[in-house]
């Protein structure tokens, strides 16, 4: 195990932003933790960093607990949503500095610097200062500081969420290849499901300080622990329907009294078959999908639907729920049964 | 096409105000001056007070006041703004009692520095004496006189420099110097390395202020020089002295005129 998390928690003033929050990272794994801003997942990693100290519990790392350690000594490289660059020295001396403050040459340093500088292709801005050089520059700069030291564990805070859409595309490819490449235990907070889900071995899902669910991307996705998860993870979002008062369509899984919502998967929402009939509200058209929203009765669905779409705002239409993609909730949120 | 023209022209009359004011009350004032400073006689007000057998010292105490004030000031102001950055942000007390000076005014500082400078019963002295330092005539004695003006002045323009380096220390990102933390930096470094070169336009700023300002100051060289003596005297002392004291306002005018100059 590379890094343990152990009944953590944290407040500021009287906002508790952590509760008993437990996670085991794996050595070389990339485990993201996402949640919506005020989750307390950059408090989080801040703590596994050193910069904030926990209330209560312990952080190891690499099988030490470090708390107290502070953080130069703990082993790790960070990596800041806004880069956090020394603006007036040079690319080179940003790099190099965590080796020059521990006491390095300036010659060994600097050959290191020269190789990282290499693997991160950012070897031709060397002696420019961090002002001159673009955003995605900025980033592998920024990596390559905290990877300098060999760190055994890398915390990355957004690290894409300064990118403009494109790049934020390669990057995150360029994020994901360096991890497997060096083999390193990455701990990758975003707010951005799509992301986790796209580059994570493993996501935790916090939400108001605590963790929901921890697992894979798919099991997060296909069988998400409660209501939270379920609506958190996914794009679009899931549709959940209070079903205390019945459903106006027809379902295909049978639920009691248990049951307080069910929630549906876009995508399992098939236009155009079935016996249920709903109006078109709006079509949002993105190329190689549309998401179309339908009104059956009182209830607004959000229907997922690929290729070419053929619904206008307006038109009236058939539709069927599949059953791989419905969940069924409890009165406190928690999931009484995934179909899929 | 005409929009442009329109704004450019909106943009040159919005000028006019500023224009304006700095004529009727900057270049106005100083023609005028010059002009009385050198009436029927040409030159001669100029030529008297070259000839001035003070104006030397005058002179000298003028840079030493004004550079000892913006030197030290800058000096003390960035100390302390480094101390008060460094302290855990919502801890504002110390900022508050290095803006103390500020608050006060330059002819009540002088008076109460008057009273801590009293040769018998000032605390001055009585520090002076305590450290097994001799008792001094701190305004009295001419070759210290300047210097105690100075102190007071340095007293009092600490805020300023203080104010505007924090500022400049403040607006350095606080992920900087987290990322400082993580590199393994300690203050020290932190401040030589990152954040002192980063504000060196507050600091800057802060010299030539409290440089501009301490040139001009009137008040505190005016209330400490009790005894009108030279050895104290600055150039904004020595103009009020010979228009409004002697009534040489030509001469005085061109001791104006000098100031501006320098």
């Amino acid at each position: 195990m590379s890094v343990a998390i152990q009944r953590l928690n944290k407040s500021f003033g009287n906002n508790r932003v952590l509760s008993d929050v437990d996670l085991n990272i794996e050595r070389g794994e990339l485990f993201s933790i996402v949640g919506p801003s005020g989750s307390g997942k950059t408090t989080l990693l801040r703590i596994v960093a050193g910069l904030e100290t926990q209330d209560s519990g312990h952080v190891s790392i690499d099988g030490r607990i470090v708390d107290g350690v502070p953080p130069n000594r703990r082993n790790v490289g960070m990596v800041f949503q806004n880069y956090a660059l020394y603006p007036n020295r040079t690319v080179a001396e940003n790099i190099a500095s965590p080796l020059l403050v521990k006491g390095v040459r300036r010659g060994e340093a600097f050959a290191e610097v020269e190789e990282i500088a290499k693997r991160l292709g950012i070897e031709e801005v060397l002696d420019r200062l961090p002002g001159q050089i673009s955003g995605g520059q900025q980033q592998r700069v920024a990596l390559a500081r905290a990877l300098i030291k060999k760190p055994v564990v890398f915390l990355l805070d957004e690290p894409l969420s300064n990118l403009d859409a494109q790049l934020r595309f390669s990057a995150r490819k360029f994020v994901r290849q360096l991890q497997r490449d060096l083999g390193i235990t990455t701990i990758y907070v975003t707010h951005d499901q799509s992301e986790a889900l796209s580059i994570s071995d493993r996501i935790a899902v916090m939400n108001r300080g605590r963790v929901m669910q921890v697992g894979s991307p798919r099991e997060l996705y296909e069988s998400p622990g409660n209501e939270f998860v379920a609506s958190f993870i996914g794009s679009p979002p899931l549709n959940l329907l209070d079903v205390r008062s019945g459903v106006p369509f027809k379902l295909p899984v049978s639920f009691n009294g248990g049951c307080a919502k069910v929630g549906i998967r876009p995508e399992a929402i098939l236009l155009g078959e079935g016996e249920n009939r709903a109006e078109v509200t709006l079509v949002e058209y993105s190329g190689s999908e549309a998401v179309v929203y339908i009104r059956a009765g009182e209830v607004e669905l959000r229907a997922l639907s690929f290729g070419r779409s053929v619904v206008r705002v307006g038109e009236t239409v058939d539709f069927r729920v599949q059953e791989s993609g419905v969940y069924l909730f409890d009165e406190r949120g928690q999931l009484l049964k995934a179909h899929g | 096409m005409s929009g442009a023209s329109y704004s450019k022209l909106t943009g040159r009359l919005l000028y006019i105000p500023a224009l304006a004011y700095l004529a009727a009350f900057g270049v106005f004032p100083l023609l005028l001056s010059i002009y009385y400073s050198s009436p029927s006689s040409g030159l001669s007000s100029y030529v008297a007070l070259f000839e001035f057998p003070q104006l030397p010292i005058v002179i000298r105490n003028t840079l030493i006041f004004s550079f000892g004030t913006a030197g030290f000031a800058t000096l003390l102001g960035l100390l302390l703004a480094v101390f008060a950055d460094s302290l855990p942000r919502g801890s504002r007390l110390a900022s508050i009692l290095v803006y103390l000076p500020f608050t006060v005014p330059f002819t009540a500082s002088a008076l109460i520095w008057t009273t801590i400078y009293d040769p018998i019963y000032g605390p001055a002295n009585y520090f002076a004496s305590m450290m097994g330092l001799p008792r001094l005539n701190w305004l009295g004695q001419p070759s210290l006189q300047i210097y105690s003006t100075t102190i007071v002045s340095i007293w009092s323009s600490v805020p300023l420099a203080f104010l505007l380096i924090l500022a400049g220390l403040r607006s350095v990102s606080n992920s900087v110097r987290e990322a400082s933390r993580m590199d393994g930096m300690g203050l020290g470094d932190y401040y030589t390395n990152i954040a002192i070169p980063l504000s060196k336009g507050s600091i800057l700023t802060a010299f030539l202020l409290t440089l501009i300002l301490a040139f001009g100051n009137f008040d505190l060289p005016y209330i400490l020089n009790s005894g009108y003596s030279y050895s104290m005297a600055t150039l904004p002392f020595l103009v009020w002295f010979e228009i409004f004291y002697q009534n040489l306002i030509s001469q005085g005018l061109a001791a104006g005129v000098l100031l501006t100059a320098l």
